[in-house]
């Protein structure tokens, strides 16, 4: 996890199936856990993530919904793939967090 | 072969006569008749008593066997609480038999004339008149074809071949036996097949020896005939349909050598018996029948404890069974229309967390632990049981200040229908496409959809499972409408040239069920929100 003034980033990376997921999530979730501050930026930096399963968008819908409720500005950095960028329009999860294209535009838009 | 053709026509018309009895009388008791069931089935004599009266209305063990698997497998009554009923049924069916052993001619036609005017003056037309009419009609042409096989049968006596064929299978009580199974196996009934013989013996055709040898031989028939029928069945299907062949066996097994050691000791036996009860030979053989049934259902009663216990350890319940069974609807808590409804709404929940393994054989990332069609049976079973839980909670009286709650969950019900079959749907279309590159743009298109459907009816399963309002509220956002999304994927597609039309068709199929799904996926969240959010509810 990066900490440059009050924007915390959560990086994944690779294919996020089933069993990738289940050895991330506890480690992801202490992750997003430790950010409580309101004034924080969290952002989950998803540019290297290669394939997205439907648990690694629970994951996401998850950490997007603690962040809401501690409220917390999020986003994520979208991903390169076509194919998980796909997925999470599909998913309908386009509504829950805004999309940057990196780190830098979300520090400018929040 | 105007002989043979009385006893074809005789035949033509029993049969007619059995299955109008069956089919009018099942009309007649359904509903009753499982009410009943339900509660028969808590104590051991009720449901022995139901099993007598049943099999004497339906005339059929195989029915009542039937019967009590599929209320066992919808979790509406307990193995061990049909057994009972199922033993006891088998003795039910001597009712006709013995009917049939008494010359009652004249009542027949007396009936077969008065339900003909009956129905010449259109009573069959009037509900209430409709099945019982139906049933003596039944009975009557029952009997009327009892009455030309015995008309036919006694000249075919002195027919050359019939006479020589007669005196072989006198001459082997095993063939007569072999018979009375074989028939049974092909008339699915050793009660009819034990009135036809009653029949015969009347007209001389058969002695007494050779028909006790079919009626025995009809229970092993009878025994077989349910194994074949029920070869495919697994878990607690199988445990019932063992214990009515254990029914049979048992029967078989006691009077079989009891026969034999008769005619050849010439030691007193069943034989001796019936004769010292009655002197006339139709009586004799229906009596046959009756001792068999009970001597079977007295000794299986006896044994049924550990028997049951042995079945169930070799046939445990299927996992579709036990997805089948509901876990929050019982009847008791129908005495207080809250708790009933929470519990309905509960019980919804748990059909909906079904829904996402449905999607487990489609997807690219996931095992499939059950297949789809399992799930989409033990789902509709439940919905189907959530449905008749809320007829009775909207027929009481105490429930009227309620009833917007009800309707809400009856519309949930519906809502839950059409998503299993929308999903069933949908997992055929894609199943449809067969394997593929993985690097296929159309194929990541499919696996991406079936990624998102699943997060999203997950969602769904949390969300009812908690009612947490945020979840509730993200999942209204996650199915918002995506009509403008699915054209642009499709016209997307639709530009791509190395696509063929069955791929488009496919897409079109797919994309539109998604949306279908997450259409009705959002109603059934609305309506949860609906009673969630509103503070004097459930």
């Amino acid at each position: 996890m990066t900490d440059v003034a009050q924007l915390k980033s959560i990086k994944l990376a690779g294919r996020l199936d089933t069993s990738r997921v289940g050895e991330i999530e506890t480690g992801f979730y202490a992750e997003v856990g430790f950010i409580k501050d309101p004034s924080a930026i969290a952002i989950i930096d998803l540019s290297e993530v290669t394939f997205l399963s439907s648990l690694g968008i629970r994951l996401l819908v998850t950490a997007g919904k603690t962040f809401q409720q501690r409220g917390i500005r999020f986003g994520l950095v979208a991903s390169q793939s076509h194919d998980v960028m796909e997925a999470l329009e599909i998913s309908g999860i386009t509504g829950l967090f805004r999309f940057f294209e990196n780190e830098e535009e979300a520090r400018a838009a929040f | 072969m105007e002989i043979f053709l009385d006893i074809f026509a005789g035949l033509g018309l029993f049969f007619v006569g059995v299955k109008l009895i069956g089919a009018n009388l099942k009309q007649l008791t359904g509903k009753w008749f499982r009410g009943l069931m339900a509660a028969a089935t808590e104590s051991g004599l009720r449901a022995s008593l139901l099993g007598l009266l049943s099999g004497a209305l339906t005339q059929s063990s195989n029915a009542i066997t039937f019967i009590s698997i599929s209320m066992v497998t919808a979790g509406l009554v307990e193995v061990a609480g049909v057994i009972p009923m199922v033993i006891w049924a088998n003795v039910g069916t001597s009712l006709l038999v013995l009917v049939a052993a008494v010359d009652i001619n004249l009542v027949v036609l007396f009936l077969l004339g008065a339900t003909g005017v009956a129905y010449y003056f259109d009573l069959d037309n009037k509900p209430r008149f409709r099945h019982g009419l139906g049933a003596v009609l039944g009975l009557s042409l029952l009997f009327m074809g009892l009455e030309l096989i015995k008309h036919g049968s006694v000249p075919l006596r002195s027919v050359a071949g019939v006479a020589d064929f007669l005196t072989f299978a006198a001459s082997s009580y095993f063939l007569a036996f072999l018979i009375g199974a074989v028939l049974t196996m092909v008339a699915q009934s050793s009660a009819t097949v034990t009135i036809i013989a009653v029949a015969m013996t009347n007209a001389g055709l058969l002695t007494l020896d050779q028909t006790i040898a079919i009626v025995i031989g009809a229970s092993l028939g009878s025994g077989l005939s349910i194994g074949v029928l029920t070869a495919n069945l697994k878990g607690i299907g199988r445990q019932i349909a063992w214990m009515q062949i254990g029914v049979k066996i048992v029967g078989v097994a006691i009077f079989l050598p009891l026969f034999v050691l008769e005619v050849s000791t010439g030691l007193p036996g069943i034989k001796a018996l019936v004769t010292s009860c009655t002197p006339h030979i139709a009586t004799q053989v229906a009596l046959v029948y009756l001792f068999l049934q009970i001597a079977s259902a007295v000794i299986t009663m006896l044994l049924r404890k550990p028997v049951t216990a042995l079945i169930a350890r070799h046939s445990p319940p299927t996992d579709e069974e036990l997805l089948s069974q509901p876990h929050y609807l019982y009847d008791e808590a129908l005495t207080d229309v809250p708790s009933a409804l929470e519990l309905v709404e509960r019980e919804q929940a748990r059909a909906f967390g079904y829904l996402p393994n449905l999607l487990d054989g489609v997807r690219a990332d996931a095992t499939m632990v059950m297949s789809a069609q399992a799930l989409h049976v033990a789902g509709q079973s439940l919905i189907d049981q959530c449905d008749a839980f809320l007829a009775e909670i909207v027929d009481q009286n105490e429930a009227k200040d309620m009833l917007p709650e009800a309707f809400n969950l009856q519309k949930r019900n519906e809502i839950l229908s059409g998503l299993f079959t929308a999903l069933d749907d949908y997992v055929q279309t894609v199943s449809r496409i067969g394997p593929r590159d993985e690097d296929d743009k159309f194929v990541r298109l499919i696996f991406a959809l079936g990624e998102s459907l699943h997060t999203i009816l997950d969602l769904g399963k949390d969300a009812f499972q908690t009612r947490d309002r945020d979840d509730l509220a993200i999942l209204l956002d996650f199915t918002a409408d995506r009509s403008a999304q699915m054209d642009s994927i499709r016209r997307r597609a639709m530009s791509v040239n190395d696509m063929s039309p069955g791929d488009h068709s496919a897409l079109y199929t797919t994309t539109t069920l998604f949306e279908r799904i997450l259409w009705l996926t959002r109603r059934y969240g609305e309506l949860a929100v609906e009673m969630v959010f509103a503070p004097e509810t459930v």
